[in-house]
Order: structure tokens, then C-alpha cells, then sequence
């Protein structure tokens, strides 16, 4: 059914978050450097908790509300019309601990990461092993109770500010690759971690390297079965493909309206080359947001977790958000290249949108390989 | 806030699609192609016997009260397979047109029983409505009832005449229409909901001819073997039908969601969400029909393959009810408009 108006339920939903968004939304910007920025956005994390908000989607009995993935696109949707920063992003790690997890793990672990007590990074990719993840050498080794990991970690989200990992390592050196892998917690504080923050080409540190050396990881941490962790990334790079569920869509038209708003201040905004441009851009986010709404209705309708088709997304939100910034740099002009770089700063984040959670041609792949049946290549 | 078909619309753009690929079997598409005679009578009955032709005509008029989004499932569905008849023109914009603005009651019940077939009249660049005494005639065969803006709202007018004219969609009949007293520009709701109905009537074009390209394309990439392969199985080819699967999918959530908001949101939110449609589907539409003859090589330059028939379709369509600058144009002040600062 194609209804694209609230029902009943959601409309109470939005109205009753819209009025809390008007008493608690933050009333200043985050701020710029990296570490204030981060205090900034635990703080409202924290205060979306305190409000019920966080979490929506998941399981009450680990701590979430129990609603669906309606609400949470409709709470990201409201959260960046209210001016306000994006809720916190853990789906993309809470997910397949969700799905694999054992249930003390998932007592132990799910409620203070919804809650933002607890703060996760992903440790995936390696510097040999990104696209072709399967092929990553991290190694965990058998140690009785415990493994023992050794390897290296990059591109690791947020690593300095986390207090775990949901890591992937090789248990297994012999067999096939993807068969050795296994998905485990790992505790950053564990003796041997070394996190070094790494520059992106913003000039920010979101991102960085983490060194393990002879890591103890309890047996216990392990999530799933041995060697069962490269079904467990795929599961997360689903999960990360989506842009409605890392909150990416109001994010886009937060950006857009800051832009209407910036040409409508420069008195631009009667240029007709301008204004086509602008709404070219525009365009492409109210597309985004439109299939977006048909994949999770889809999700709502037949399975839990987003299957192949979610590179469409992916591949949709990347074009769009740096369709977006390019747009951003032509219609403000030259001006953005001097002083204020916060235009360009944009434009050069946009650049990893068809990078992380798997490159635009690796998502080519998945679509010609797995929704469109070609052949092997 | 759902956004899928229901049941009953997916069987309806299923057997939409089944008599389609039948037709085009039966060679309609390339009898038009080769400008041959086209039994359109006959498909037309047979499109009435099904019940498709009424399908957004209120009950009172008889038809069957449906929504547009299931006009525009079997507009899709033809314009997949290129069949060569003036369905859009009558089921969707003259339907449209004549509910919104008609000044004459009895039309709309004979489009529904297929007694009559009417044609809106479009200005020389296709815009709408004709400011000049002559204009192009859309989706109009001969005999059809030439419908045109005037004072009172939408209906035939005396002295208005039309003769075929050729157009580079080599599927779709237009008339030429002469005659016409120089219309002033419609204001008012209706008149914008209306362009709004036809932009999403032509964007259900663009996608279907775009997914028929798309399809084809992709079959084709499976069949056809060099260096002792499928193409594809070759990394560069499979890439190109993956960016065409997202351009028809985008397409598709755009159309629908479009297709949604004519009939049910606000009249200025209405024509915002049909031109965002109408530009997505449009620039979409041509990519994939060009990314689909570049992936059918050089058959894809033939007259043969249908890749050029689609891509023509769409180029049509595309300029129809105003081009793609018209559509930025209403998207550019809906953005302003809601900044605070209409212009």
C-alpha cells in the first residue's frame, strides 16, 4: 500500500518528539575541534536517552522501546529538521551482536551502548584487507580460555573514544579465507591496544589505526560461532549500506536548507543558474529520501535485516551527497576556497561516502553479482 | 507511512505487463515502427474489456474509481514494451485534465466505455498550455477529440483541427493542431494539479520505457559471449547495468511517490513532488537508454534493437508539459518557499 502520510500512531509519535526536540534540541552548532565536538555529542546522546529516545527500534529487554524502523526514520528525519545533531549511530555494530550475540552478551553489551554509556567502534579493515575484508591477517591466537590477538586495524571510526570493538580476526589460518574468521569484543582497554588517530583529508581525526599486540580476549567474547565472522560482516555491512539507518537523510536536508539559506543571505538566490542548481541538488535528496522509504517498508513487510538490494541505497545516498557538495561549491563560488572552508570541508568528507561500508564498485558488484544474477566475473 | 503496491497493484502491473510483451509480440510495436497501420481500435476494446481505460474515472462517470497509481502501473507496463497506443494520453491526462477542469460532463464516462478518445493540447514546445493558435496534439490518432483550455475549463473547442505529425518517438502519434485561440496561462489549483497529473503521467512513461531498456540490456549482457564469455560476466559491463538498476529503482520510488502525492498532499506540495519526479525520471530515463545501447554494442546502434525506440520514447516524454527547466524552476521555488523567502 502506498500511503506516505503518518498513521495515527505515527503522527502522536512525531508530535510528542517534536515537543521535546523544542525543549531539548541543542541551541548552539557542535562545535569544531574534534575532542569538544565529541563531549558536545555524548552530551546529547546521553540527553536523547534520558528522553526516551534512543534505541527505538530494538528489543525492550535490551533496552530499547520496542517500536519499529518507522519511528526511527521518522525521529532521524525530525532530529535534523529540529537543527539538531543526529542521534547516536550503533546499528551498524548493535545489529549483528543482536543477531549473533549470546543472550548474556546481549544483556551485558546492547543497553548501555543504546544508552551511549558504552561507546563501540568497528574493527574491520586492515591495511591489506579492505575491500577483499576476507583476506585480513589479524590473527587471534589460541591461548586456553583466551585468544590472543595481533594485527593491525585501520579506517577504525571513533577508536579513541571507544571503550570496545567489535572485532574481526583469524582463528583459523588454514582452509578458505573467509571460512577462518571470527567475530569477537574486544575491551580498548585491554593491555597491547594502541590507538593512533589518523588525519583525514578534512584535517579531522575521526578516523583511526589501532595496533593490537598480543591482545587478551577472553573466549567468552567471542561473538557467534568460531569462523562463523564473515557471515556477521555481512550482516553489518548491511546494516551500514543503509542511509536511513545511520541517520544520513536529514543530515542532506539539513545541509540543503543551510545552503538555501546561505544564497538566500548573499542575495543570490534571483540567478536562475543558482536556483536550478540548487534544485537539482534538491532533487536528488527528496529521491533519496522517497526510495529509502520504499526499502524500509520492504524491510517492514518481509525480513529483519536489509538484504542486497540496500547497495541501491547506498549507491543513491553517495551520488546524492556528493552531488550535493559539488553543488554547494558552484553556486557559493570562489569565496568558500579562501576564508570560510567549512563549504570545502564538506565537499572533502562527501568524497568517502562512496568509500566506506564498501566502495561504489565493490556495491556495483554486489548489484550485478546478487540482485541481477549476472555471472561471475 | 507505507510505500509499497498492494497486492491488487501488483497483480494489475503484472497482467499489465504480461498483454503488453503479448502485443509487442504480435508485432504492433514494429508495424507503427515501420509506419504501418496499427490496429488501435481493436486494442482499444480489448484495453476496455480488461477494464483498464476507466481505471481513474470516478465510479459516477463509470468507471472503476481507482487511484492514479494504478493508471500510471499500466502506462508503465505498455511503455515497457513500446505498445504503440494513446493510453497515457486518455486513461491518465485527458482523465486528469477532464476531472479537474472538464466543462463537459459525458467525456469522461466515454474515455471509461471506450467510445471515445481524446487528446489535450499541447503548445508548439510541448508546455502546456498552447499560447499561440497552433499546438501539438499528444498521444492523438485519428477521429480523437481534440481537448484545449478555454475560459470556462477544459473541453473540445469548435474550429480546432489536427493532423498526424511526426515526432522522433516512432511509438507515440501526435496531431498537429491548428486553430487554437490563443490561450492566457491557467492559475489557480486545478490547473497546477492538472500539469502535475501529466508531469506523473509522463514520468510513468519514462519509467517504463527506461526499465524496458534496462531489462533488455541486462538479458542481453547474459546471452551474448566474447572471448568465450557472457559480457556479462565482465566487471565493466556488469557495473553499467548496476548503475542502470539504480537509476530505474530511484525512478521508480520517485514516480509512485509522486504518483501518491497528486492525489492526496497539498496542491503546491503536489506539483513539487511531480516535478522532482519528472526531473528524476527524465534525466534517469536517458541514461539508461543510452547506458543500455552502449551495453548492446553494436546491435545497440541498429534499428533493429530497441534500444533506440526506447531512448526515443523517453526524449519525448521528457520534453513533455515542459521541459526539465520548467520542473527545476517549480522545485527551486517550493526550496525558497520553504526558507521563508518565496519568489
Amino acid at each position: 500500500v502506498i500511503d506516505l502520510a503518518d498513521t495515527a500512531e505515527e503522527c502522536a509519535f512525531r508530535e510528542r518528539l517534536r515537543a521535546w526536540l523544542g525543549a531539548n534540541a541543542p541551541s548552539q552548532p557542535a562545535p569544531g575541534p574534534l575532542a569538544d565536538r565529541h563531549r558536545f555529542l555524548l552530551d546529547w546522546y546521553r540527553r536523547l536517552d534520558d528522553g526516551g529516545w534512543t534505541g527505538l527500534s530494538w528489543p525492550t529487554q535490551y533496552g530499547g522501546k520496542g517500536l519499529g524502523v518507522m519511528e526511527e526514520s521518522i525521529f532521524n528525519i525530525e532530529v535534523g529538521r529540529a537543527e539538531a545533531p543526529p542521534g547516536p549511530s550503533f546499528g551498524y555494530i548493535g545489529r549483528p551482536l543482536l543477531h549473533f550475540g549470546s543472550e548474556d552478551q546481549k544483556r551485558r553489551y546492547l543497553p548501555p551502548m543504546l544508552a551511549s554509556a558504552e561507546l563501540w567502534c568497528q574493527g574491520f579493515s586492515e591495511p591489506d584487507a579492505g575491500s577483499d575484508l576476507a583476506a585480513l591477517s589479524t590473527r587471534a591466537v589460541d591461548d586456553g580460555d583466551r585468544f590472543l590477538v595481533s594485527g593491525q586495524k585501520v579506517w577504525t571510526s571513533f577508536a579513541q573514544f571507544a571503550d570496545y570493538c567489535l572485532l574481526l580476526a583469524r582463528t583459523d589460518q588454514a582452509g578458505p579465507k573467509h571460512a577462518g574468521i571470527t567475530a569477537m569484543i574486544l575491551d580498548m582497554r585491554s593491555p597491547g591496544v594502541t590507538v593512533q588517530p589518523l588525519i583525514m583529508s578534512t584535517g579531522d581525526a575521526e578516523f583511526c589505526e589501532v595496533f593490537l599486540d598480543q591482545v587478551p580476549v577472553p573466549k567468552e567474547n567471542v561473538i557467534g560461532r568460531p569462523g562463523q565472522g564473515w557471515h556477521i560482516a555481512l550482516t553489518t555491512l548491511a546494516y551500514e549500506r543503509g542511509p536511513v539507518d545511520i541517520g544520513f537523510q536529514a543530515r542532506y536536508e539539513r545541509f540543503m536548507g543551510r545552503l538555501v539559506e546561505e544564497i538566500a543571505r548573499r542575495g543570490t538566490d534571483g540567478d536562475p543558474v543558482v536556483r536550478r542548481a540548487l534544485a537539482s541538488a534538491a532533487v536528488g535528496v527528496e529521491v533519496l529520501r522517497l526510495q529509502c522509504l520504499r526499502s524500509l517498508t520492504t524491510r517492514l513487510e518481509r525480513t529483519e535485516s536489509p538484504g542486497p538490494e540496500g547497495s541501491i541505497d547506498k549507491l543513491l545516498m553517495s551520488a546524492t551527497e556528493q552531488r550535493l557538495v559539488e553543488v554547494a561549491l558552484q553556486v557559493l563560488g570562489p569565496e568558500v576556497l579562501l576564508d570560510d572552508q567549512d563549504w570545502y570541508k564538506a565537499y572533502l568528507y562527501a568524497r568517502a561516502a562512496s568509500v566506506y561500508g564498501g566502495t561504489r564498485e565493490i556495491q556495483k558488484n554486489i548489484l550485478a553479482g546478487r540482485v541481477l544474477g549476472l555471472p561471475q566475473s | 507511512v507505507r510505500f509499497s503496491l498492494s497486492p491488487e497493484q501488483e497483480m494489475l502491473a503484472d497482467s499489465a505487463g504480461q498483454w503488453a510483451r503479448e502485443q509487442a509480440e504480435n508485432g504492433v510495436v514494429r508495424a507503427a515502427v515501420a509506419g504501418k497501420p496499427v490496429p488501435v481500435d481493436d486494442l482499444w476494446a480489448r484495453l476496455g474489456d480488461l477494464g483498464w481505460l476507466g481505471i481513474a474515472v470516478p465510479e459516477e462517470a463509470g468507471g472503476s474509481g481507482g487511484s492514479l497509481i494504478d493508471a500510471c502501473l499500466v502506462v508503465e507496463a505498455l511503455s515497457r514494451h513500446l505498445v504503440p497506443i494513446p493510453y497515457a494520453g486518455n486513461a491518465v491526462i485527458a482523465v486528469a485534465g477532464l476531472r479537474l477542469l472538464g466543462t463537459e460532463g459525458s467525456l469522461l464516462a466515454e474515455i471509461a466505455a471506450g467510445t471515445r478518445r481524446c487528446s489535450v493540447v499541447l503548445a508548439e514546445d510541448l508546455a502546456w498550455p498552447p499560447s499561440s493558435g497552433t499546438g501539438v496534439a499528444w498521444d492523438w490518432t485519428d477521429g480523437d477529440t481534440l481537448l484545449v483550455l478555454g475560459d470556462a475549463g477544459l473541453g473540445p473547442a469548435s474550429g480546432v483541427e489536427a493532423s498526424a505529425s511526426p515526432s522522433v518517438d516512432l511509438t507515440r502519434s501526435l496531431g498537429r493542431a491548428t486553430g487554437l485561440s490563443p490561450g492566457r496561462a491557467p492559475s489557480g489549483g486545478e490547473a497546477e494539479t492538472f500539469v502535475a497529473w501529466a508531469r506523473v503521467a509522463t514520468g510513468a512513461v519514462l519509467l517504463g520505457a527506461m526499465d524496458g531498456a534496462f531489462r533488455a540490456a541486462v538479458d542481453y549482457a547474459r546471452g551474448r559471449h566474447q572471448f568465450g564469455r557472457a559480457i556479462g560476466s565482465f566487471q565493466a559491463v556488469q557495473h553499467l547495468c548496476a548503475e542502470m538498476l539504480v537509476d530505474v529503482e530511484a525512478a521508480r520510488s520517485a514516480l509512485y511517490g509522486a504518483a501518491w502525492a497528486v492525489e492526496h498532499a497539498s496542491p503546491a506540495e503536489a506539483a513539487r513532488a511531480a516535478s522532482v519526479a519528472k526531473i528524476w525520471c527524465g534525466a534517469a530515463a536517458v541514461r539508461v537508454c543510452e547506458t543500455a545501447m552502449q551495453v548492446h554494442g553494436g546491435i545497440g546502434m541498429t534499428w533493429e534493437c530497441d534500444a533506440h525506440l526506447h531512448g526515443r520514447a523517453c526524449h519525448l516524454a521528457r520534453a513533455a508539459f515542459g521541459t526539465e527547466l520548467a520542473d527545476l524552476d517549480v522545485v527551486a521555488r517550493a526550496l525558497f518557499a520553504a526558507q521563508g523567502g518565496a519568489r
